[in-house]
């Protein structure tokens, strides 16, 4: 069952007199369960994609559903809470709250999203023994290591038990073998879970661990391999 | 967690959480300060004249016409009677007779005019006189002289020593005050210097002698009358209503003191007739002066706005810096399902925050600076004289006045950090990341 859908989707972003095409008319459909990598150099449109099928850009045309619900149609609430329960985020740069420990880092959306303390507290201790650092859960994020704190935005995404997980370039400010490591628990995931990844790379070893790649060029799909699990 | 997130950006950012904090403290400290010295000018302004003036006045009904306003055609006769009704009135602190007069005051061919003031020497009133004594003592209960108990010992006069310099007089001399009486005819006594003042008002004291008001009587051979009798009251605004009360003939008085016994007898104005005496409150006597009292609320709150507009300014742009400082963590907060009202609310609380620490801190520093110049006082020297004010103002200290500046330093930041969160919170997800509007 698709679990997400882009019918035509583009995106215009006015530069001085010029416009830039960062997408061109996209159709993609994600179901549930897949682990796909969106793929392709520098600019070609990957991060523009994954924050339109987040929910955190608007297409300039086109439309996007998530299981059958127009986003366009939804209101600024509805939006923050669509990516509140339905999504969840991991950032290039990590993006953990720098006043905040480990715990209440991941345990943040779970705040925002009002599940009770006791629930919260539960699941936090889970997530964190899931991605490995539960003996890190008092410390601060700029006491921790790139891959720890990669480790914590991974359980920060999955708090809230989202439908679909964006990673936008998770791996690119690691070293390799953390890198692989991230993914590798991604992939864990994915495949104990049932949660949904979509991540971006542009690192070919990364690619190994997607169900299925979809590649861009210039705002458009350029190939797939793979498929739906 | 919302409040440990805007409370670990306020010790993160420590040095600019510390300008803003310091910008609050110390505009909450300067309104406190300023307030409380403006409050302390009033308050010495009032009080002079009340000391002087008292709230109520009770002369001669000419006297608002009169080109001469000692002419002693204009002086009053029913005045004990009009004393004892103000005295039995509960609001009443005192009443007393004033005996303002003319007069040439003479020392070995030195003359200078003056004008005399026979009140009676245990008096109330120029309490500034009396603690302003440079030498000798204030008049005595045999002020008046041995006129009256058959001694040869000579009516008492007080003298500013500015003219007792130019007399060349001092504490002990002999003085004659030369004066045109009741009949007309010049008259003059020989008085004793037995004490030398500096009232608060320089101009005061370049034209006033005081004289015991028996004495005054005696050398303007005036029998029972005399100029005024002044009334202070406990409560200033209570005074509108005496007078009204004194004017319309009513019995007031102590009589609705529930423990005065029944059918003590009282004062009864309306012994006294309205159209040989004129009642004047404070707001009357002093007239344009007032408005330089309503002037001090005006400048209170001019200085206080001022103060809060820097403030704000200020507040406003550290705050928006700190904002757009975050505005990518912000706009990652929000990718993960933080509201715009939740993003405004963590503004809000930061803002509040720095408010809050900075209102106390304010208070730290302005209510002991406050206290120690009430006791202390701040010298202006004689550029206050001009404005009928002590040289030396002394700050008042008032509770109400600090929560009141407290709060509006703690709203100084709150408003600023509105503006702060409105910039913020209408900028979309994407733009908050991109870090650019």
């Amino acid at each position: 069952m698709a679990l997400i859908t882009l019918q035509n989707v583009t995106k215009d972003y006015p530069l001085g007199k010029t416009t830039i095409h960062a997408l061109r008319g996209i159709d993609l459909s994600i179901s549930e369960g897949e682990f796909a990598a969106i793929a392709g150099p520098s600019g070609c449109g990957k991060t523009t994609l994954l924050n339109i099928v987040g929910c955190i850009d608007h297409p300039t045309t086109g439309s996007v559903r998530l299981r059958n619900r127009e986003l366009h149609a939804l209101s600024d609430t509805e939006e923050a809470g669509l990516r509140l329960r339905e999504i969840g985020f991991i950032f290039q740069s990590f993006n953990l709250i720098p006043v905040l420990t480990v715990e209440e880092n991941v345990a943040f959306p779970a705040v925002l999203a009002g599940t009770p303390k006791p629930e919260r507290r539960e699941m936090t201790k889970h997530l964190l023994e899931a991605v490995g650092i539960s003996e890190y859960a008092h410390h601060r994020p700029d006491e921790l290591s790139g891959g720890q704190r990669q480790r914590v935005a991974v359980a920060r995404a999955l708090v809230n038990h989202p439908s679909l997980v964006i990673a936008d370039e998770p791996t690119a400010n690691l070293d390799s073998e953390t890198g692989d490591r991230i993914v590798d628990l991604m992939r864990t995931l994915n495949t104990r879970d049932r949660v949904t990844f979509l991540f971006s790379t542009h690192n070919p070893e990364i690619l190994k661990y997607a169900g299925r790649t979809i590649r861009l060029r210039d705002g458009l799909i350029e190939n797939e391999a793979g498929g739906a699990p | 967690m919302i409040w440990k997130i805007a409370w670990g950006s306020v010790v993160r950012h420590g040095r600019r959480s510390l300008l803003i904090i310091l910008v609050v403290a110390i505009s909450v400290a300067v309104m406190l300060f300023v307030t409380g010295m403006l409050d302390g000018m009033r308050h010495d302004f009032f009080q002079t004249m009340v000391s002087s003036g008292g709230h109520i006045q009770v002369d001669h009904p000419g006297g608002a016409d009169a080109l001469d306003p000692y002419s002693l055609e204009l002086l009053i006769e029913d005045w004990q009677d009009a004393r004892d009704w103000f005295a039995a009135q509960p609001e009443t602190v005192r009443a007393e007779p004033i005996l303002t007069f003319g007069a040439m005051v003479l020392m070995e061919g030195s003359t200078v005019p003056m004008v005399g003031r026979g009140v009676e020497p245990e008096t109330g009133f120029f309490t500034d006189v009396r603690e302003g004594i440079t030498e000798g003592r204030f008049l005595s209960d045999e002020a008046v002289g041995g006129s009256t108990t058959g001694s040869n010992a000579l009516p008492e006069i007080l003298l500013s020593t500015e003219t007792a310099e130019m007399l060349d007089v001092s504490v002990n001399d002999t003085v004659s005050v030369l004066v045109e009486d009741s009949s007309g005819a010049p008259y003059y006594l020989a008085y004793t210097v037995v004490g030398l003042f500096r009232s608060n008002s320089p101009e005061f004291d370049q034209s006033a002698f005081l004289i015991a008001h028996r004495a005054a009587q005696e050398l303007l051979y005036l029998e029972d009358r005399t100029r005024q009798v002044r009334v202070v009251l406990q409560d200033e605004t209570d005074a509108e209503a005496v007078a009204a009360r004194f004017a319309g003939g009513g019995t007031g008085g102590r009589a609705a003191d529930p423990d005065e016994p029944a059918g003590t007898a009282q004062p009864d104005s309306s012994a006294l007739s309205s159209e040989e005496l004129r009642v004047r409150t404070w707001r009357e006597i002093i007239g344009g002066l007032a408005v330089l009292l309503e002037m001090f609320d005006v400048m209170m709150y001019a200085v206080n706005l001022l103060i809060l507009i820097v403030a704000a300014t200020v507040i406003t742009n550290a705050i928006l810096m700190n904002v757009f400082e975050k505005i990518q963590e912000f706009g990652m907060m929000r990718a993960i399902g933080l509201t715009r009202k939740g993003q405004f609310g963590l503004v809000m609380a930061e803002g509040s925050s720095y408010g809050v620490i900075g209102s106390l801190l304010g208070v730290a520093i302005g209510v002991p600076l406050v206290i120690w110049f009430s006791e202390h006082g701040i010298y202006f020297g004689e550029m206050m004289d001009s404005f009928g004010l002590s040289r030396e103002v002394t700050t008042r200290f008032d509770l109400i006045r600090t929560v009141v500046n407290t709060l509006f330093g703690t709203a100084v930041a709150v408003v600023g950090s509105l503006y702060a969160g409105l910039v913020a919170v209408r900028m979309s997800v994407i733009e908050s990341i991109r870090g650019s509007a």
